[in-house]
């Protein structure tokens, strides 16, 4: 079903919409149609009035939170903007997570996927004016394998890897301990830095990428100011000449500050403020979704060793319900643990977990269970989950299973997530999921075979898995995702929710800020702004 | 009065050091790794066992607090588990801002307090009395959050005059910073004026109704001259513990208000380092805190003496 949705979203922005757009938002119409919250159709984008980008000028964007560091490899929400506009990864996935050149110019993957080996563009230079080589690649890959750098999910790729060759300075070769087809995914998450820089007496001072913009100033906790890089290899791109990013922690104030003009562009809209918004002729984009809301089973909590106890949880949720009311529709409830778009999805085999109070009491007796008393540790970071607890609660209660809900703040969650010694169910939020399938369950703990919050270990899950990381044709990927889908909802030691989607909005001037990458960096390149 | 003053500054080192040994290990004592928030959601228990390491945490609380303390007397408060920076140079960057806000908050307290509260006790019950008595229960009521939020609306978005958020530096600025400052002031003064108001008033109800005032009044002494140099002056001994307990709140406690201006100061950082376990940004942030709450009541009791003589810390309480 989503085939056609795709291709439309897909289009480049500048074809779709046109003209229409400042005549829909003129006459009150929203640009977007977001608040239909099922299948694909929060996904459609608002184009540019008009095609030819304009070159410079400055743009202010509003951000919740400041970045932590000024180095490329530390991952995560606050850092995405910054990386993406400072450094360069490798490659770069494109919509369809097929690689595209970035500062590779063309690489081989080995017929068996235990190496590649990649041709560095020829004179790219870093913002302090040094060429970049093979060595800073090698130092790059090597860098990330150590925890305390902060990037788990690079950590947990570069684990895999053997060595780094540099046989000349455009010329590196990545081997690795086992066919790794989703190489890719590494490469796009990987930005390359200079050792010197992040090494040196300045680390936390100096920023040296080979990005398209460089940092020029950074205040903490109240700006950072991103220059265009005059050197950039890329001679057409970025079209804006300076970014201002400002911290906006309160999201309230932060739409204001758009509304009143401080801010042209902001990220993480307060989901109850977009219909507002676009009402009011703002640009509103939801983005694809990079993961999920989820709640885990710990499967050693005798109360859930069996799988139909489980089943019967997971008919109980009231997906639909999650998504109308704590996340103002914005999202695609789904038991399946990928993106509706994602290669991996089945909307059949999705179907068959539907929210079914009759069938997850039916179940329960099966199981012999008459009546069942659990808790819920719910992220108290997550508002919606913290909302959704209560739902579930009186769901559960008609069918006998008393909810206990505990909400911890975010370092004692954190702590009973890694340590899986938490009691009956866990909700949280994970990413990772618009990657190439494999990718998942390598990256993101609540489907990682070994290290799961669920105390899982199902011999058949692991070794479907391991299938899937060795599959490298795609009817063969194909095959085992379905296998994988029914084998999740089988075994429901965890439980997808929903997508979680972010929305990003700006003022009508600013073309091209919507745009992410599948890493999650909002990418600045194609941003500019139409002054007249 | 300068031996006083020393003797009294002595005494803080035994609170400091008591009140950090408490926060360290209350700290420790709290759930949560700051290992496990270091190598982030999907790290692996390997992974978090060499950072805890590698940050020095898996030692023994007690030698991490006297690896710390060490650091403290050579002027270093140690780094960032999060990011690296120097806890010193992070906290140091929020102290203008926190300051800036403080100060203008309680200035703009006092201000409007003292002589409303002046006014409203020259009658008491009167009309004006009665209009200031009934205002003021407003702010005391209304959560300044929400007044925030409110003058956001009104005078960012509506009117257009002012902000919705920023900051910019008194002396780099003036200008822009004043800009910046009027709504996060107002909005961070004003419960607190408002009890200054009635806190003054009734000081200044009592301070009337002494014998020595009904003395001044019956030398033909002028009404304003009575209240301005004889009530007030005693009514302000009240007010000026009063004002040391509301500076020593501010400074530690706009985090609320801090968050909805987007105002980059040491709440805000506070906060933040609790949520990520950077025990030693939390631990120097609070050293300061208690430090400047020690400081603040030696200057209210140094200021009793110039309000009143009576008090005055001469060398003959201090030899007792």
């Amino acid at each position: 079903m989503s085939t056609r949705l795709d291709a439309l979203r897909r289009m480049p922005r500048t074809i779709m919409a046109g003209g229409a757009v400042a005549v829909l938002a003129l006459a009150g119409c929203s640009p977007v149609d977001s608040a239909g919250g099922t299948g694909d159709d929060n996904q459609t984008e608002v184009g540019s009035s008009s095609g030819e980008p304009v070159r410079g000028g400055s743009l202010t964007i509003g951000r919740p939170a400041d970045i932590v560091s000024l180095d490329g490899n530390v991952l995560g929400e606050v850092q995405l903007l910054y990386a993406d506009a400072v450094y360069n990864t490798l490659v770069e996935l494109d919509d369809e997570l097929q690689p595209q050149p970035e500062l590779a110019e063309s690489w081989e993957l080995a017929d068996d996927a235990t190496s590649i080996t990649l041709t560095l563009r020829n004179g790219v230079t870093f913002h302090d004016g040094k060429e970049l080589t093979s060595a800073d690649v090698k130092y790059t890959v090597e860098r990330v394998a150590d925890p305390v750098v902060g990037a788990p999910q690079l950590a947990a790729f570069a684990k895999l890897v053997t060595g780094v060759e540099t046989p000349d300075d455009r010329t590196v070769t990545i081997a690795f301990s086992r066919a790794l087809p989703n190489i890719f995914d590494f490469l796009e998450m990987l930005y390359i830095v200079d050792q010197a820089t992040v090494e040196g007496p300045d680390a936390t001072t100096v920023a040296n990428g080979t990005g398209p913009f460089a940092l020029a100033e950074w205040q903490p906790e109240r700006s950072y100011t991103l220059t265009r890089n005059e050197d950039y290899w890329d001679d057409e791109l970025p079209y804006l000449d300076e970014v201002v990013v400002q911290v906006a922690p309160d999201p309230q104030t932060m739409v204001v500050q758009l509304e009143s003009g401080e801010l042209d562009a902001v990220s993480n809209v307060p989901l109850n403020e977009v219909a507002r918004l676009e009402d009011g002729g703002w640009k509103v984009t939801v983005t694809d979704p990079a993961g999920s809301y989820y709640i885990a089973a710990n499967v050693s909590d005798p109360a859930l060793t069996d799988p139909r106890v489980r089943q019967a949880i997971n008919h109980a949720i009231d997906r639909e319900r999650f998504v109308e009311q704590t996340l103002s529709g914005i999202g695609d409830p789904t038991a399946l643990p990928w993106p509706l778009t994602s290669p991996a999805y089945d909307e059949e085999i999705d179907a068959s977990m539907a929210y079914d109070l009759d069938e997850a009491r039916r179940l329960l007796d099966d199981a012999g269970v008459d009546s069942l008393s659990l808790d819920l540790w719910s992220n108290g970071g997550q508002a919606p989950l913290v909302d959704f607890a209560q739902i579930l609660q009186a769901d559960l209660a008609s069918i006998g299973v008393e909810l206990n809900v505990e909400t911890p703040e975010v370092p004692r969650w954190r702590e009973l997530s890694q340590q899986a010694n938490y009691t009956g169910l866990l909700s949280g939020p994970y990413g990772s999921s618009n990657f190439s399938p494999a990718s998942l369950f390598l990256l993101s703990r609540p489907f990682n075979p070994e290290t799961n919050q669920s105390n899982y270990a199902g011999e058949a899950y692991t070794a479907l898995v391991e299938e899937l990381w060795s599959a490298t044709d795609d009817a063969a990927r194909e095959e085992i995702y379905g296998r994988l889908n029914e084998l999740l909802l089988e075994e429901s030691f965890v439980m997808p929710i929903a997508t979680n989607n972010l929305v990003m909005a700006s003022d009508a001037t600013v073309h091209g800020w919507g745009e992410r990458r599948p890493n999650g960096g909002f990418d600045l390149r194609e941003v500019w702004v139409d002054e007249g | 009065m300068t031996r006083y003053v020393i003797g009294r500054l002595a005494q803080f080192v035994p609170v400091l050091l008591l009140s950090s040994f408490l926060i360290f290990m209350i700290l420790h004592l709290a759930p949560g790794d700051p290992a496990s928030l270091v190598a982030g959601e999907d790290a692996s228990p390997e992974a978090i066992a060499q950072v805890r390491r590698e940050l020095g945490l898996d030692r023994p609380v007690v030698v991490q607090f006297i690896d710390w303390l060490g650091g403290v007397l050579t002027g270093d408060l140690g780094t960032s588990y999060v990011n690296g920076q120097p806890a010193a140079e992070l906290i140091m960057t929020r102290v203008g801002p926190t300051l800036q806000l403080a100060l203008t908050s309680i200035l703009i307290a006092v201000v409007i307090a003292i002589p409303l509260g002046c006014l409203a006790a020259m009658r008491p019950n009167g009309v004006v009395d009665r209009l200031v008595t009934t205002l003021t229960a407003l702010p005391i009521a209304i959560p300044n959050f929400w007044l925030a939020i409110i003058g956001i609306l009104v005078f960012a978005l509506y009117l257009g005059i002012l902000p919705a958020g920023g900051y910019a530096s008194l002396t780099d600025n003036p200008g822009e910073a004043a800009k910046y400052l009027i709504l996060p002031a107002f909005a961070l003064a004003s419960d607190q004026m408002a009890i200054l108001i009635r806190y003054c008033r009734t000081a200044m109800i009592e301070a009337l109704s002494e014998d020595y005032i009904r003395t001044a009044v019956a030398k033909g002494i002028s009404r304003v001259r009575v209240v301005v140099r004889h009530g007030l002056r005693n009514a302000l001994i009240p007010v000026v513990t009063m004002l040391g307990i509301m500076l020593g709140h501010m400074l530690s406690g706009a985090v609320i208000i801090e968050a909805i201006f987007a105002w980059p100061g040491l709440g805000r950082l506070l906060v933040q380092s609790i949520l990520n376990r950077d025990y030693l940004v939390v631990q120097g942030i609070l050293l300061l805190m208690v430090a400047w709450f020690a400081l603040i009541n030696l200057i209210v009791d140094l200021v009793y003496g110039g309000i009143d003589p009576r008090i005055r810390l001469g060398r003959r309480e201090v030899a007792a």
